[in-house]
């Protein structure tokens, strides 16, 4: 369970959360909506403890970030948090399987039947330099996947993917949910929320943040 | 597991990992020739110094003719003064040649006397204190050395008379040609040729010449022999102190050993031993500011390097703490990252160190003597350079962890 109690981020003079609430339970599969630039990432970043709030209080199962030092903050990383990045994140020197298997320390059997369940049985032992940008994302996103964390957060899943493979990945997410996980995942597509039992809409969220000043 | 990833991250960082590489070979090879050149230059001077201007002589005038010898007592009296290491006594005697010419038709006044000994055994010069410079030792033949003042008088391969008066109590050596002057005095004459030069060594001032001994006694005759460069007793002591810092004490010392002794005085080169003392106090310092600032250079130019580059791909990581891995294993990365370069960087700066010192020789000129100093790598400096690598791989790491931290999570992956 995870709790965001009155949250606000500013980035300078830009509000992007402000006196946000909201819960995550398991089960959940939500969609986090909105246009370039409307604090997706920003909130994604604070579920996944990359940034802090600036207010309010962010709880996993039931420990308050606020209070935790940085190695309680790498155990709930570590234990209970699994991130894919908006523009896919590998490590140049290793390969797609690598990236699994050396990063999250993974069996090699199941990153290789996850990879190739994505379609990258033939770039397994590719470098990402040698791969497309949607490769790389399907890598990313499996990493993701396979760390088997309770929250599973997925900045923009479907961007750079065709239509068949934002299929596959959005089954992938939605069994993770169905075995108990949380999945939230960021899009800038409103018809991609049709994936999600819920929705937050950024747009309108950044929208009363910065009204809220004037 | 984390030397496989730091070798992967070398290889794709090929450039960079090389620049590495090559500015910490130039400091690691500074750090090691650089004070191994100093130690060298300094073991090979002092060491010079110390087995010259250790040594003392106490010398007899001559002015009687070297018929009076000092007693073995002396020689044992001299031993037992402390820091006294070796004591030579020698049998020094005059040696004339007939300047021009023969005995048949030698003018009054053209015979050079000068004062000789033989080489080796009891009474000998010591074989060890002689340096050829031009020529070769005499071996079993008509031979002699000269030293530098004598060289003025006597050329190199070049044979002359010599001459030695025999006493009315003297056996008649047979294979030896016999002359009398016009005041009946008799005499053993004989060629022999300058075969080496000593060169000008303060040291050697008082032996002009040295006599190869089993062809001068073959030509002398044991008795004649005996009289002059055989027997017990010594009419020159050179003495080796242990350290030159004693060589004025012992001097003293001696000195009033021979204050009986009419005709004795001791010597030692004191502009040597106060230059090599100054030398040593001077250059004490010197030696050791240029290795520390090599060091500091080497330390300080490492650092920079290292941190400069560990802003390089910092999102990685970034990316690694968000998928669970913790900041001290990421460090871990960074660390072994570093020490792959150094040890490899150690690797190489060892073998270019050994290649510079097998190819660098200093030579001095130092009393005629050639000085030939080799440059040796200490092992010191080597053990110390691997320290090095490893110390500053694991500060910079550390430093690395520091700065990222500080940056933080999100600003790290901003540098993607």
């Amino acid at each position: 369970m995870i709790k965001l109690q009155s949250i606000s981020k500013s980035y300078g003079s830009i509000k992007v959360l402000e006196d946000f609430t909201f819960g995550f339970k398991a089960g959940d599969t939500v969609c986090i909506l909105g246009h370039s630039g409307s604090g997706k990432s920003t909130l994604l970043k604070l579920i996944a403890l990359i940034t802090k709030p600036d207010r309010g209080s962010l709880t996993i199962d039931g420990r308050n970030i606020n209070g935790l030092n940085e190695a309680e903050l790498e155990e709930l990383r570590r234990e209970k948090i699994a991130y894919s990045f908006q523009e896919p994140l590998l490590i140049p020197y290793m390969t797609a399987l690598e990236n699994l298997t050396e990063v999250i320390e993974v069996q090699n059997g199941k990153a290789v039947e996850l990879l190739s369940q994505l379609g990258l049985s033939n770039r397994l032992n590719h470098q990402p330099s040698k791969m497309s940008v949607g490769e790389k994302k399907r890598v990313d996103i499996a990493r993701a996947v396979l760390k088997k964390s309770v929250l599973l957060v997925v900045d923009e899943p479907l961007s750079s993917l065709d239509p068949a493979t934002s299929l596959k990945v959005m089954a992938l997410l939605r069994k993770h949910a169905e075995a108990g996980g949380i999945v939230v995942y960021s899009s800038v597509e409103p018809s991609d929320a049709r994936f999600a039992g819920r929705v937050i809409n950024m747009s309108i969220i950044c929208a009363q943040a910065n009204n809220s000043v004037t | 597991m984390m030397t496989n990833i730091a070798l992967r991250r070398m290889r794709k960082e090929r450039i960079w990992s090389l620049a590495i590489i090559g500015l910490l070979i130039v400091g690691l090879t500074a750090w090691i020739i650089v004070p191994s050149i100093s130690a060298s230059l300094q073991e090979g001077l002092s060491s010079y110094s110390n087995s010259i201007a250790t040594y003392m002589f106490v010398y007899n005038t001559g002015e009687d003719g070297f018929k009076s010898r000092i007693s073995e007592n002396v020689t044992n009296d001299i031993i037992s003064v402390e820091g006294v290491q070796e004591v030579y006594p020698i049998l020094i005697n005059f040696s004339s040649f007939i300047e021009n010419g023969n005995m048949t038709n030698l003018p009054k006044g053209a015979i050079v006397m000068v004062e000789s000994a033989v080489i080796g055994g009891h009474g000998g010069f010591p074989q060890s204190l002689i340096v050829i410079s031009e020529g070769k030792l005499p071996e079993n033949e008509a031979g002699f050395l000269t030293n530098g003042v004598a060289s003025g008088t006597f050329s190199m391969n070049t044979t002359y008379t010599a001459i030695f008066e025999l006493s009315s109590e003297d056996e008649r050596p047979n294979s030896t040609d016999l002359y009398k002057d016009f005041l009946g005095r008799e005499y053993v004459q004989f060629n022999a040729t300058a075969v080496g030069k000593m060169p000008y060594n303060p040291i050697l001032q008082q032996v002009y010449i040295l006599w190869n001994s089993t062809f001068l006694r073959q030509k002398l005759g044991d008795q004649l022999y005996d009289q002059t460069f055989g027997g017990e007793g010594g009419t020159l002591f050179i003495v080796k102190a242990e350290d030159i810092n004693q060589v004025k004490t012992i001097a003293s010392k001696i000195a009033s050993i021979f204050d009986n002794y009419l005709g004795y005085s001791v010597v030692y080169d004191q502009a040597t031993v106060a230059a090599q003392l100054s030398f040593q106090s001077g250059s004490g310092i010197l030696f050791n500011l240029i290795g520390i600032t090599s060091l500091f250079s080497v330390v300080s130019m490492v650092f920079l390097i290292t941190y400069l580059f560990s802003g390089r791909r910092s999102w990685e990581a970034g990316l690694l703490v968000t998928q669970g891995w913790s900041w001290r294993r990421v460090t871990k990365l960074f660390f072994y990252y570093y020490i792959v370069l150094g040890i490899i960087s150690v690797a190489i700066s060892t073998v270019i160190s050994l290649i510079i010192a097998s190819q660098i020789g200093y030579s001095f000129q130092v009393y005629g003597n050639t000085l030939t100093v080799a440059i040796l790598i200490s092992p010191y400096m080597l053990a110390s350079g691997i320290v090095i690598a490893l110390l500053v791989s694991g500060v910079v790491a550390y430093f690395a962890l520091w700065r990222m931290k500080k940056i933080g999570l999100d600003n790290l992956l901003r540098e993607y």
